[in-house]
C-alpha cells in the first residue's frame, strides 16, 4: 500500500483517488478570473467520472488515513467550485455552477447531506440575479434539477425539499418569460420540480400555466422547445389531485384548438363542423370554461398569411401534443377522457384533404387554400400523434368507438400519399391491431392488405428480375384496392374477362388512383418511381403484425397473396443488396439492412401464422435465414438465429394438430380449400423449373375462384388467354365452375403423392381408368372446333401453351403423348426461351396486344381442359384417380419423355 | 413492495353461502362475502380490482353485487332489466358483459354503469360467455355456439351493414353448452350436455375436433402450458385430455390421457392458476379441492358450504383506490345521450421517474459544440458577451423575414386576384 505519496500498488490502489483530485484542483482547476482550454475541462470531467474521484467510496478495509485524506482533497474541491461560483468573472461563474453540478451527482451521501443547503443558496442567488449572463443561468437551472434530483433519494429531507422547490418557482417564472435556452432550461427544470415536488406548486398553479400558455401560443418558440412546453403543460395537472384540473385543462385546450381550426379551415370543410365539436365539449347548459392562454393576444398583428404559418399551425400542433402526453401518462387520481370529442376533433382534421367544400364561399382563395395545403402535411401529422396517443392511452376503452376509428383510417388511407403520412397511418394500424387483436383485424384486413401489397410491390417488380411477370401480375389486380370483394361479387367469366384484356387497359389508370407508387408492370421504366423505404417497412412491419395477430382469419381472401408478396420482397432484398440500394433512394435514416430485417420478420411471422403445418415457402425461407445468420454482428444476424429457432417447430412437427388425423386422404380432403391450395403450393414449389413456375402456379392458386386465369397465367399472356377461353367458356359456363373444386382435389394429391411415396404403386391402377376416360373428353372440344386445329400445330408459341395447360396435375400423360415428338422438342425450347425473357416484363405483356392469331389457337387446347371435369365418374374418384395422374405431372417428367 | 402478491381461492354457491376466499398458500379463510347465491359462471373478477357476482333469482329480483375485496358486504347492487345467468368482465376490466336468461347479451361499461349494447343473441338462456381478443363466444341452452365481434356489435353502423350479427354460428352441440374456454391462438374448447367437448378455431370459423367424453362435462379449463384441458364431468371425474393429436393415432378416446378422480359428485366449475401448476375445482358436494397437477394430487381442500359450489376462481387482489363503483343500468341509454365514458386509472407502479438532466451531460454538450464550432468559451475575455451573438443574430434574422414578409405582401397585393 502506498501512502500519499511514493509509488502506487497498481490502478486500482485507493491513494489514486485523493493524488489524483489534488492534482485535478491544484494544477488543472482554473483559479477564478482565469480560463482553461475545453479540452482540459472535458478530461477534467471525465476523470472525475471514470475514477469516481469525488464518490469517496473506499472498498475493502476502512483506512482512516485514506479517508482523512480523501475528504481533505474533495473539501478542497468543493472549497475552489465554490469560488468560481462566487467569482466576478462571469466565465468563472458558470464553470463553477457547472461543476457545482457534478458535485452533487458525484459526491457522497454524507457530504451532501451536510452541505446541500448552502449549494441550494448559492445557485439560487445565482438564478435571481438572470441579469448577468445567459449560459450561467441556464447551467444553474441544471445544476438546481441536479440538486433536486439528488436530494428526491433523501426521503427524510423530503419537507425541506419541498419547501426549496416552493422558493424556486418564483424566480423560474420570472425565467420563463425570457427567450432562447434560458427558457429552454428553465422549463427543464420546472419540470422537474412538478415531477418531484408536485404539491409545492400548488399555490402558483395559475401562474405557471399562464405562463406556459402565453410561450406555447407565442411564435416565436420554435417547435422543439414549445413541444418541451406543452409536455410541461400536460404534466401541470398532476399538481393539483383532483379530477377536474385535468378535465378543465384537456377542455380548454380542445376548445382552443378547435377555435383555430375554425379560422383555418374555412371554405374546406362543413360550417358545422366546429360547432358541433364544441357541444361534444360544453354539452349544453354548462358554462364554458375560461379561454385557454387568458387573454394573450393570438398571434399579434401579423398578416394572415404569415399568421397562419408561424402561429395557428405551431400553436395546434403543440397543443396536440400536450393533449398527447396527457392522455398517455398516468396522474394521481382517475380522470375522464372526452373521447367523442377527441375523435370528433382528429376526424375533423384528418379528413381535410384540402379540397374546397363550398365553392361559392367568398374568403375562400386559391391563395388561402394553398397555403393551408402547404401546412396540411404537418398539421395532419400532428393529429395522427394524436391519434396514436388516443389509442395508446384509451386502450380497450376505445372499444365503443373502435368502428369509428376503423372507418377515419380507412378514409385517411386515400387521403395519405406523403410517405411521411403514410409512415404514421401504418403505425397507427399497427397500435390499433396489437391493442384490439383479433376482432380489430378482422376489420382492418382489407385496407392494410390492400395498401400494404401497394405500398411493397413495386419492389419486387422492380428487383425480381428472375420472378418478373408474375409478380407484376400480382401488382395489378392488387393494386385495386377492393379486390377481393370485387372478385367475390363478379361472376366468375366476367371476372376473366375483366382481368384479361381490359384489364391490360383499365389497370395503368387504376393503379394510379389506388396508390401512389404502383406505376409499372407495363413498362419496366415506369418503375423507376418507387415507394420510399420507410413506407415500404412501415408496410411490411403493418402486415407482420397483421399476420401474427390474425394471420388465420379468412385466408382464403388474401394469405397466399400475401405470402407470395412476403417470401419474394425478402428475397429481392436479400438476393439483390448493393443493386437494390443504388436504385432505392434511401429516405432519413431507414436503410436497405432495415427494410431487409422488416421484410424478413414479415417472412417470418408468414411461415408462424401459417394456418397449415408447412407454409409454402418454408424452404426459400430457411435459407434466406440460413444467409441473414451468416452477417455476424448485424441486428439481421441475431433476428435470423431467433426465427431459425422459432422454425425449428415448423421444420420438425413436434406440435401436435388439433385435428383428429383419421385416415390420411379423408382427413386432408375434408380439411377446406384453403389447406388445399397452400399445399399444392408446396409441392410445386419443389419442382425443378424454378421461382417462376412457382409463381405463376401459386398466383393461381389464390385465384382458385377464377379457374381460367390459372391457364392465362402459366402461359404468361394472360390477356390472351382469357379472352379465348372466355369465349370457349361461355358455352359450357357449369364445367368452368367445375374447375377449381377438381383441381384442387388433384392438388391435395400431388402432396399426398410426393410425401407417401410407396402408396404410388397401390393406387396405380386406377390410373388407366384414367387415360381411358381423357381421349374421349379431349375430343369434343377439338371437334366443335375443327378450322381453329391447324392453326395450332405450326405455331410455335401456341405449342408451348399446351403442355403448360397439361402441367396442372390433371391427365398430363394422355393429353401431351399423342403430341408429336418434334412438338415436343419445340416444346422444351420454347420452355427455355421463356425463361429467358422473363426478366422483362414488359415483353410478356406486349404479346396479348395482337390477339387474333395466338388467342384462336388456344382454342382446343383450353376447351379440352374445361370439359374434363364433367365426367362425374372421374370427380367421384378423383380422390384416388388422380394421384399417379399428378405424379406423371411432374413437369420433369413431362419434358423428359 | 408490499408482502408478495396473496393469491385468493374464491367459491361461491348456488344456495346463499356467500363467496368464501381462501388464501392459496396458507390456506386460511380469509374473508366471506356475503349474500351470494350465484348459478354456475355468474363470478366474475374484474381485472382483479374487485368481484362482481350476478345473483341467482330470488322471489323477483335477481341483482348484480359488487363486493370489495376486504369488505364483506356488497358494496354495489345493481338490477338489470332481466336474471343474468353468466357474467365475465375483459381482462382490462372495463366491461362487464353477461348472459340473460332470454338469451340476450348485455354489455356495460364498468366505469360509467351504462348499458352499452344490448342483443338478441340465442333462443334460450346464455349458458357461457368466453372473451378471445374482441370476439365473444357465447353458448346457450339451445346448443349454439355463436362468436360475436364486439367491435361490430357496439357500432350501428357496422351492425347495420354486417350480413349477420354473428361472426360463427355453430350449432354442432345437440345438448345444452355448459362451458367455453378460449386459449391463445383463437382456439377454443366448448363443453356440453351431449357428453363431448368440441374443439373450434376461432378464426376460420369451423370446429376442429370433437371428443366424446363417458360423462356430461359442466366445465373446462385449459391449461396455460401446454395443449391439454381439463374437463369436469359430472361424474365427478376431472378428465385430462390432449389438445391436439398424433397424426397416427386416429381415435378420439385416446385424447382422454387421464382423471383426477376425489370428489364424490359432479364437478361444476374449475380454475387454473396462471403458471399452471394448480388446479382448482368445485363440487356439488360443497367441497373446494386444490390440485397439483404435476403429481395429480389434492393437495387442499376447502368446506364451502352444505350446497353445490357453483364456481371457483383464482384471483390476486389488486387493492388499488378504486372510484366509487357505478351500478349497472337496466336499459340502453339512447344514443349520443350519454358518452361512453373514458378513464386514466392512476397507475402508480408504472410511473417511474426520469432523472432530471444532468449539468455534467449539458457541459459534456456544450463542451462538444465548442470543439467544433466558434467556441464561444474560448474567447473568455469577452465572455461577458456569451449569448450576444445568438440574440442579435436573431434580431436581424426576424427584421429580415418581416421585410420579406412586407415585400412579398405589396407583390401579391398588386397582383389582380
Amino acid at each position: 500500500m502506498a501512502g500519499a505519496v511514493g509509488f502506487l500498488a497498481d490502478l486500482n490502489d485507493q491513494w489514486l483517488k485523493p493524488r489524483l483530485l489534488r492534482l485535478v484542483v491544484s494544477e488543472r482547476l482554473p483559479q477564478p478570473g482565469s480560463t482553461v482550454p475545453p479540452s482540459e475541462l472535458a478530461s477534467i470531467l471525465e476523470a472525475l467520472r471514470t475514477h469516481g474521484l469525488l464518490t469517496e467510496a473506499i472498498q475493502g478495509p476502512a483506512d482512516r488515513k485514506l479517508a482523512e485524506a480523501w475528504r481533505a482533497t474533495v473539501d478542497a474541491w468543493v472549497e475552489r467550485v465554490g469560488e468560481l461560483v462566487a467569482s466576478d468573472s462571469p466565465y468563472s461563474r458558470w464553470l463553477g455552477t457547472c461543476l457545482l453540478g457534478v458535485t452533487f451527482q458525484e459526491c457522497s451521501n454524507e457530504r451532501f447531506a451536510e452541505s446541500y443547503s448552502d449549494w441550494f443558496e448559492k445557485i439560487l442567488s445565482n438564478l435571481q440575479e438572470s441579469s448577468s449572463l445567459q449560459l450561467a443561468t441556464v447551467v444553474s437551472c441544471t445544476s438546481m434539477s441536479d440538486l433536486f434530483v439528488r436530494l428526491a433519494k433523501f426521503l427524510n429531507l423530503k419537507k425541506d425539499a419541498s419547501s426549496f422547490a416552493g422558493r424556486v418557482v418564483e424566480p423560474l417564472l420570472l425565467l420563463l418569460n425570457e427567450n432562447g435556452p434560458v427558457a429552454d432550461e428553465a422549463i427543464d427544470l420546472l419540470r422537474t420540480v412538478i415531477k418531484l415536488y408536485p404539491s409545492s406548486l400548488n399555490r402558483h398553479y395559475n401562474k405557471v400555466e399562464s405562463a406556459i400558455a402565453a410561450k406555447v401560443m407565442s411564435a416565436e418558440v420554435n417547435v422543439n422547445s414549445s413541444k418541451k412546453f406543452a409536455r410541461v403543460l400536460a404534466m401541470l395537472p398532476s399538481v393539483r389531485v383532483s379530477e377536474g384540473s385535468w378535465s378543465l385543462m384537456i377542455q380548454k385546450i380542445l376548445i382552443g384548438v378547435n377555435n383555430l381550426l375554425n379560422d383555418a379551415f374555412v371554405g374546406l370543410e362543413e360550417e358545422k363542423k366546429g360547432r358541433e365539436i364544441m357541444m361534444l365539449l360544453v354539452p349544453p347548459g354548462d358554462d364554458p370554461p375560461p379561454v385557454f392562454g387568458g387573454q394573450i393576444k393570438l398571434g399579434g398583428n401579423l398578416h394572415v398569411t404569415k399568421k397562419f404559418r408561424l402561429f395557428t399551425v405551431p400553436t395546434i400542433s403543440a397543443l396536440a401534443h400536450c393533449c398527447c402526453v396527457m392522455l398517455t401518462s398516468y396522474y394521481p387520481v382517475q380522470v375522464n377522457v372526452p373521447v367523442r370529442a377527441l375523435l370528433a376533433l382528429l376526424q375533423r382534421v384528418l379528413l381535410v384533404d384540402g379540397s374546397v367544400h363550398n365553392k361559392k364561399f367568398p374568403s375562400t382563395t386559391s391563395l388561402q387554400q394553398e397555403l393551408i395545403c402547404f401546412e396540411l402535411p404537418s398539421l395532419h401529422s400532428s393529429f395522427l400523434d394524436l391519434l396514436h396517443a388516443t389509442i395508446k392511452g384509451m386502450r380497450s376503452q376505445l372499444l365503443p368507438h373502435a368502428a369509428n376509428v376503423v372507418r377515419l383510417i380507412t378514409d385517411y388511407f386515400k387521403i395519405a400519399k406523403l410517405p411521411a403520412m403514410r409512415t404514421k397511418v401504418y403505425s397507427i394500424v399497427q397500435l390499433l391491431l396489437t391493442s384490439m387483436g383479433v376482432g380489430m383485424s378482422l376489420h382492418l384486413l382489407e385496407v392494410i392488405v390492400s395498401n400494404a401489397v401497394g405500398d411493397l410491390d413495386d419492389s419486387c417488380v422492380n428487383e425480381m428480375t428472375v420472378f418478373s411477370t408474375n409478380p407484376t401480375k400480382v401488382i395489378n389486380e392488387s393494386s385495386s384496392k377492393s379486390y377481393s370483394k370485387k372478385r367475390k361479387q363478379e361472376p366468375q367469366i366476367q371476372n376473366s374477362h375483366a382481368s384479361g384484356l381490359e384489364k391490360a387497359a383499365i389497370s395503368p389508370k387504376k393503379r394510379k388512383t389506388s396508390t401512389p407508387t404502383t406505376s409499372k408492370g407495363m413498362t419496366p421504366e415506369a418503375a423507376a418511381d418507387v415507394t420510399p423505404l420507410c413506407v415500404k417497412i412501415a408496410a411490411l412491419k403493418s402486415l407482420e403484425i397483421l399476420l401474427n395477430v390474425g394471420g388465420s382469419l379468412r385466408t382464403d381472401h388474401w394469405r397466399a397473396k400475401v405470402d407470395l408478396l412476403l417470401i419474394n420482397i425478402a428475397r429481392s432484398a436479400c438476393d439483390s443488396g448493393a443493386g437494390y440500394e443504388q436504385s432505392t433512394s434511401t429516405v432519413g435514416e431507414t436503410s436497405i439492412s432495415d427494410f431487409r430485417l422488416a421484410s424478413l420478420k414479415a417472412l417470418l411471422a408468414s411461415f408462424l401464422s401459417s394456418p397449415h403445418a408447412r407454409p409454402p415457402y418454408l424452404a426459400q425461407g430457411i435459407e434466406l435465414f440460413r444467409r441473414g445468420k451468416l452477417e455476424i454482428g448485424t441486428r439481421l444476424a441475431e433476428f435470423c438465429s431467433c426465427a431459425l429457432l422459432a422454425l425449428d417447430v415448423l421444420t420438425h412437427p413436434r406440435a401436435l394438430s388439433l385435428e383428429s388425423a383419421g385416415p390420411l386422404v379423408p382427413g386432408l380432403k375434408c380439411s377446406g380449400p384453403e389447406k388445399t391450395f397452400f399445399v399444392a403450393g408446396t409441392s410445386r414449389f419443389s419442382q425443378s423449373e424454378g421461382q417462376r413456375q412457382v409463381i405463376e402456379e401459386d398466383e393461381d392458386t389464390d385465384d382458385d375462384w377464377l379457374p381460367s386465369t390459372k391457364d392465362n397465367e402459366l402461359i404468361e399472356k394472360p390477356a390472351l388467354v382469357k379472352e379465348d377461353s372466355q369465349i370457349v367458356s361461355r358455352t359450357i359456363p357449369e364445367v368452368v365452375q367445375d374447375v377449381p373444386a377438381y383441381d384442387k382435389g388433384d392438388a391435395i394429391m400431388v402432396d399426398v403423392a410426393t410425401e407417401e411415396t410407396h402408396k404410388l404403386k397401390t393406387v396405380d391402377n386406377p390410373t388407366s381408368s384414367n387415360t381411358v376416360s381423357d381421349p374421349i373428353y379431349s375430343k369434343p372440344p377439338g371437334t366443335q372446333i375443327p378450322a381453329v386445329a391447324p392453326v395450332y400445330n405450326p405455331s410455335g408459341s401456341s405449342a408451348v401453351s399446351n403442355p403448360i395447360y397439361s402441367r396442372p396435375p390433371e391427365m398430363q400423360k394422355p393429353v401431351v403423348s399423342p403430341l408429336p415428338a418434334d412438338l415436343v422438342e419445340r416444346l422444351k425450347n420454347k420452355i427455355s426461351a421463356d425463361n429467358v425473357p422473363s426478366g422483362i416484363p414488359g415483353t410478356s405483356y406486349q404479346t396479348p396486344s395482337d390477339p387474333g392469331f395466338p388467342s384462336s389457337s388456344h382454342k382446343e387446347s383450353s376447351p379440352t381442359r374445361f370439359t374434363r371435369p364433367i365426367q362425374p365418374a372421374l370427380s367421384d374418384a378423383e380422390s384416388e384417380d388422380s394421384m399417379p395422374d399428378i405424379v406423371d405431372a411432374d413437369p420433369d417428367s413431362d419434358f423428359d419423355y | 413492495m408490499a408482502p408478495p402478491s396473496q393469491q385468493l381461492v374464491l367459491a361461491a354457491s348456488s344456495t346463499d353461502a356467500g363467496v368464501a376466499a381462501w388464501d392459496l398458500r396458507t390456506g386460511a379463510e380469509a374473508i366471506r362475502h356475503r349474500p351470494c347465491a350465484s348459478r354456475p359462471r355468474a363470478i366474475t373478477a374484474v381485472a382483479d380490482r374487485f368481484l362482481a357476482a350476478a345473483q341467482a333469482p330470488a322471489g323477483n329480483s335477481a341483482p348484480i353485487h359488487y363486493y370489495h375485496w376486504d369488505k364483506p358486504q356488497v358494496s354495489v347492487k345493481s338490477f338489470p332489466a332481466e336474471p343474468i345467468r353468466v357474467l365475465i368482465a375483459d381482462p382490462e376490466g372495463n366491461y362487464l358483459i353477461g348472459g340473460g336468461i332470454s338469451g340476450d347479451i348485455f354489455f356495460w361499461e364498468v366505469a360509467s354503469g351504462e348499458l352499452l349494447v344490448r342483443w338478441h343473441a340465442h333462443y334460450r338462456d346464455v349458458r357461457c360467455l368466453a372473451l378471445y381478443d374482441l370476439l365473444l363466444v357465447s353458448g346457450s341452452e339451445d346448443g349454439s355456439i355463436k362468436v360475436w365481434d364486439l367491435l361490430t356489435m357496439l357500432d350501428e353502423q357496422s351492425r347495420l351493414e354486417a350480413k349477420t350479427p354473428y361472426l360463427y354460428n355453430f350449432n354442432h352441440h345437440a345438448l345444452p353448452v355448459t362451458d367455453i374456454a378460449c386459449f391463445h391462438g383463437a382456439i377454443a374448447v366448448s363443453s356440453s350436455e351431449d357428453r363431448t367437448c368440441k374443439i373450434w378455431s376461432l378464426s376460420e370459423g369451423r370446429m376442429l375436433r370433437s371428443i366424446s367424453f363417458p360423462a356430461i362435462i359442466d366445465s373446462v379449463v385449459i391449461d396455460p402450458r401446454s395443449h391439454i384441458f381439463y374437463a369436469g364431468g359430472r361424474d365427478g371425474k376431472i378428465y385430462v385430455t390432449a389438445m391436439g393429436v398424433e397424426p397416427s393415432q386416429g381415435r378420439d378416446d385416446s385424447s382422454i390421457l387421464g382423471a383426477l378422480d376425489d370428489h364424490s359428485k359432479g364437478i361444476t366449475s374449475l380454475a387454473s392458476s396462471t403458471d399452471g401448476l394448480l388446479l382448482v375445482s368445485g363440487s356439488e358436494d360443497g367441497n373446494v379441492r386444490v390440485w397439483d397437477t404435476r403429481s395429480q394430487q389434492v393437495t387442499r381442500k376447502f368446506k364451502h358450504s352444505q350446497g353445490p359450489v357453483t364456481n371457483v376462481l383464482i384471483v390476486t387482489p389488486k387493492r388499488v383506490n378504486l372510484p366509487p363503483l357505478q351500478s349497472l343500468r337496466k336499459v340502453c341509454a339512447a344514443s349520443g345521450e350519454v358518452e361512453p365514458r373514458a378513464v386514466i386509472l392512476p397507475h402508480p407502479e408504472t410511473d417511474v421517474h426520469i432523472a432530471g438532466n444532468l449539468s455534467a451531460n449539458l457541459l459534456e454538450h456544450l463542451l462538444d459544440a465548442n470543439q467544433h464550432g466558434s467556441s464561444r468559451l474560448l474567447d473568455s475575455g469577452v465572455s461577458t458577451l456569451n449569448g450576444a451573438p445568438s440574440a442579435q443574430g436573431a434580431e436581424w434574422r426576424s427584421k429580415y423575414l418581416e421585410l420579406q414578409d412586407l415585400f412579398v405582401h405589396e407583390v401579391l397585393g398588386q397582383m389582380p386576384s
